[in-house]
């Protein structure tokens, strides 16, 4: 099972604070020395506010990526516990923003050799960050974010079907 | 102002600051960092003292008597309702992410990416509709005292007839707007309610550009230098 990001609606309170973490690690620490002018803000990950709610939305590292299936060069592909985006093929077709059901990938400029490319910018789960891990997870101030790790959800699964069978016998004894 | 001193850092700031406060004497860097914070009285410095999470517990508080004092006031309407001229009603809120005037946050590039000027006028969806304006347009708010130009922010969060804006901003300066009413007890100005009206702008490239001038207007005069500007 891929690695992946999830959010608590329970949790979030709409801060915003993932989305500036997601910027400055994929950046780096050179973006406090720039011209402010000349810096784009592009987070992979995006909190939606309504009138009474605050979530967090991003990529779920699906298991059978639609965004794959409809990438005609190869940009996104399987990688061995996530979803690969390698932005250097990126023709900016577009397909996997409008195909991916959660608007996970969003179109970003970015600058090449002079010129403006426009290329897909979708969550790496921080892989090319210096920190490693999701900057998301570990800024989000009210911990509204969770990285699921390999096997996490089997874990989540086999305590579920544990305590389940321990209540059936609860039950079964007369203890509930 | 002239009285010498010199600390090697801010925790030497602190330590002075705590000896000389019997309530928060126990909240040493060392058990901030520990607990992740402290809430105070906390008298003593060893880790038994955490802090108070609940003050006056068990009923006891600082009076004559031990029994809490509780005071209420008689209602006071608003000074300023609204009217046909000024139709709608007008709150301030404060922006998160940012502080007070920006003196300081104005310049975290991080927070500046988040929101910046003109700020925005918070207002429900049907009134933006039935003005003709959409989020992001440039409008002029008008009260009896002054007025402002910010965007529209179309929003479910406001109910009809009402907006609101942030009070963190230069050219979105709210209290350009607000009533001069002042409390007759605690003297404090009603900021939270008055009379607004808001006017769609036609020409919003030159809104645009008053935006901008006027924002390099003020950045210049409070001698903001870029950073970057001169790598």
């Amino acid at each position: 099972m891929n690695r992946f990001v999830k959010g608590n609606p329970l949790f979030c309170i709409g801060c915003r604070t993932c989305m500036v973490a997601c910027v400055v690690a994929h950046r780096g620490n050179g973006i406090f020395t720039t011209d402010p002018e000349s810096e784009d803000f592009y987070p992979r990950i995006h909190v939606v506010k309504t009138k009474t709610k605050t979530m967090t939305v991003q990529c779920h590292q699906c298991e059978n990526a639609p965004c794959v299936k409809v990438c005609p060069v190869g940009a996104l592909e399987k990688g061995t516990d996530s979803i690969l985006m390698h932005e250097e093929r990126c023709i900016g077709c577009k397909q996997c923003t409008m195909v991916c059901p959660f608007g996970a990938i969003q179109m970003k400029s970015v600058a090449d050799e002079g010129t403006v490319r426009v290329v897909a910018n979708k969550c790496d789960l921080c892989a090319n960050t210096e920190e490693g891990v999701p900057a998301c997870v570990s800024h989000c101030p009210t911990d509204a974010l969770t990285f699921y790790e390999i096997d996490s959800v089997q874990n989540a699964v086999d305590k579920k079907n544990l305590q389940t069978a321990l209540n059936a016998w609860a039950v079964k004894e007369g203890q509930v | 102002m002239g009285y010498p001193m010199h600390y090697n850092n801010t925790q030497e700031i602190w330590d002075e600051m705590r000896k000389l406060s019997p309530k928060f004497t126990g909240a040493t860097y060392e058990k901030i960092d520990a607990l992740g914070g402290v809430q105070w009285p906390c008298y003593d410095e060893s880790m038994d003292d955490k802090g108070t999470m609940f003050l006056h517990e068990g009923g006891h508080f600082a009076t004559e008597d031990g029994r809490g004092n509780l005071l209420f006031t008689d209602y006071e309407p608003v000074k300023e309702e609204v009217d046909e001229e000024y139709p709608m009603s007008f709150c301030t809120v404060r922006e998160v992410g940012h502080y007070s005037a920006r003196t300081m946050t104005g310049n975290c590039r991080m927070l500046a990416k988040l929101e910046d000027e003109p700020g925005w006028v918070a207002m429900n969806p049907k009134d933006c509709e039935e003005l003709g304006v959409a989020q992001g347009d440039l409008v002029r708010v008008r009260s009896r005292r002054g007025s402002l130009i910010t965007r529209c922010l179309p929003t479910e969060r406001v109910k009809p007839g009402s907006t609101y804006m942030t009070y963190q901003w230069w050219i979105g300066a709210c209290n350009e707007l607000t009533n001069t009413a002042l409390d007759p007890k605690s003297k404090t100005p009603e900021y939270k309610y008055c009379a607004c009206r808001v006017e769609k702008l036609d020409d919003q490239a030159e809104a645009e550009a008053y935006v901008q001038t006027q924002y390099a207007l003020i950045r210049s005069k409070m001698g903001i230098e870029k950073a970057g500007a001169n790598v």
